[in-house]
């Protein structure tokens, strides 16, 4: 669903295949945080606790900093400075105050939004108490708009994330394989050789010899699959566990997040089961049929739970959740679609979840080269779940065998 | 999809801010809800009790309802009459330290919730182990 301005490798790949991006909206001010156990279930803008968490600890810091509390941090001149710029990234009044003010309201928006003709004026509305923000937990999603992963622009493919790899398919068609199921992978001082079935006549057993190999099958797959590479690269393939994860894509009889609640892509964050609900980034305005995405799970109990139920009561548990953000989900929902990582044959998981001490006593032996073997892959890179670490992991692998080989 | 971006890595930075957060004990069902479903949990830990509801809310989203695993590209192994679930400790270890493919849930089963997960599967899907595991045994295993 998107790649960060930081992924760089994947944006080159994309412009050399010819991959058209557009938008992917992290951000959107108008969408909502939500705690069941904050503000009586009610959802709140991103945009009204963003803004009052904001003014109200400016107004803290410019209370101390005029009380001289912070006189040893900063100097009398920076002082001065700190007091102007608290004001204006605060929206703090001439006192220093964050209030009811059409000040705030630049920031905040109004009660009454700025209109045309008569009785247009705007109306202030009242900001939410710092202390109910800070009970509500809600401020601990900011940071999902604040992270350098997370920054703008991001980007999604048009058409989707499959666009990708179907334009390095359209490239390289003719040198993928499909239907094999990989048996065994063996190598000695002179090429590696590959057993497999071809699942169209999975009686015969096939193989395939080559210099060398460069592996992507992922690690609960290759830890199954006898392979000929060193107790340390063999104990690293099978020390990382995938990571549980599902989505869930909703279908509405329409556009209710745009039309009643002016909702125009982005995500609202939940500490429901669903932890999320992303509204599509394309076709705004657009009249009939809307698909979002209902709930995105991942880590913890929560995902192993929806990877437990069928698809059917996946889909109804993230309609059941997501009513208490949007009542209309009520009367508004069609159809659904469920994904488990665990239940893909293909993966057995989402993507390579490394812990420090997993990665401090695996990772660089899972980069190895083995003889002829070096593997490839997001498990094999620092940015897992990401295409981006998939193909700077393979730019590498294939840099240092390239090396290798003009040893030899 | 997930290969392309996520907000994994920024909500997993703000996982250890839940655990502060909720007191509630389950989202159960009822309570308003209109769909009947399995308990789910808050916050890092399971809240299932009982080895039946830990399998069914857990153990089945690889090894399948049935217990009897599923085969793909790799394969989830089948539980059912498995007789390297004869010796406890082997059973133990697997949950709490997790195996290859299969993660860990040391950190989010108590030892009570271990013993009863590990009790259901070695006496149903067709084993009949009768050496029940104490809570002692889940115990000396995570040492």
């Amino acid at each position: 669903m998107a790649d960060s301005l930081s992924s760089r490798a994947i944006l080159d790949y994309c412009k050399r295949l010819g991959v058209a991006l557009e938008p992917f909206i992290q951000l959107n001010h108008n969408a909502f945080l939500h705690a069941a156990g904050a503000f009586g279930g009610v959802p709140q803008r991103i945009r009204d606790i963003k803004t009052d968490f904001q003014g109200q600890i400016s107004e803290l810091l410019a209370k101390v900093t005029q009380q001289g509390r912070l006189d040893e941090a900063v100097s009398k001149e920076d002082r001065e400075i700190l007091l102007q710029a608290l004001r204006s990234w605060g929206a703090l009044d001439a006192n220093y105050a964050y209030k009811a003010n059409l000040i705030s309201g630049d920031f905040r928006g109004y009660a009454r939004a700025p209109g045309g003709g008569l009785g247009a004026a705007p109306v202030a509305g009242e900001p939410i108490d710092l202390s109910d923000i800070l009970h509500s937990r809600l401020w601990r999603y900011l940071q999902n708009f604040a992270l350098h992963t997370f920054q703008a622009t991001m980007f999604q493919p048009v058409g989707g994330m499959d666009m990708i790899g179907k334009a390095f398919a359209r490239e390289v068609g003719d040198l993928i394989r499909f239907d094999a199921k990989v048996t065994r992978i063996q190598q000695d001082g002179r090429g590696v050789t590959v057993t497999f079935t071809d699942l169209k006549s999975p009686s015969t057993t096939q193989q395939a010899k080559a210099d060398w190999c460069v592996c992507t099958i992922p690690l609960p797959i290759l830890s199954q699959i006898p392979i000929d590479v060193d107790h340390r690269m063999k104990a690293a393939i099978d020390a990382v566990p995938y990571t549980p994860s599902v989505k869930i894509g909703l279908q509405f009889k329409r556009r209710f997040w745009e039309e009643d609640e002016a909702i125009y892509g982005g995500i609202s964050y939940t500490d429901l089961p669903i932890r999320q609900i992303a509204y599509p980034n394309t076709g705004f305005n657009g009249a009939g049929r809307g698909v979002l995405l209902g709930a995105y799970l991942f880590d913890g109990p929560n995902a192993y739970e929806f990877t437990s139920m069928r698809p059917d009561e996946r889909v109804a548990r993230a309609v059941e959740f997501g009513a208490r953000l949007h009542r209309q989900y009520r009367t508004e929902f069609e159809n659904g679609v469920a994904v488990a990582w665990h239940r893909v044959p293909f993966v057995l998981g989402c993507a390579g979840n490394w812990t420090d001490r997993a990665r401090a006593a695996h990772y660089d032996n899972l980069c190895r080269i083995d003889g002829r073997i070096v593997l490839a892959g997001e498990h094999v890179s620092y940015i897992p779940a990401w295409q981006e670490g998939a193909i700077l992991s393979s730019l590498d692998a294939i840099t240092r065998l390239h090396e290798r080989v003009l040893q030899q | 999809m997930m290969w392309g971006k996520t907000n994994f890595g920024a909500i997993a930075a703000t996982m250890s801010g839940a655990l502060l957060l909720l007191s509630l004990p389950a989202y159960a069902q009822g309570g308003g809800s209109s769909t009947p479903g399995p308990v789910l949990s808050v916050g890092p830990r399971f809240v299932e009790k009982s080895g039946e509801e830990l399998f069914a809310n857990v153990c089945q989203g690889c090894h399948m309802p049935d217990g009897k695993g599923a085969t793909g590209a790799g394969a989830y192994p089948s539980l059912a009459g498995n007789s390297r679930l004869e010796p406890a400790g082997y059973p133990i270890a697997v949950v709490i330290n997790g195996q290859r493919g299969m993660p860990s849930f040391g950190a989010m089963m108590s030892d009570d919730q271990v013993a009863a997960v590990v009790n259901y599967v070695r006496t149903h899907i067709g084993n009949l182990y009768q050496d029940a595991v104490a809570v002692e045994d889940v115990r000396a295993v995570r040492r």
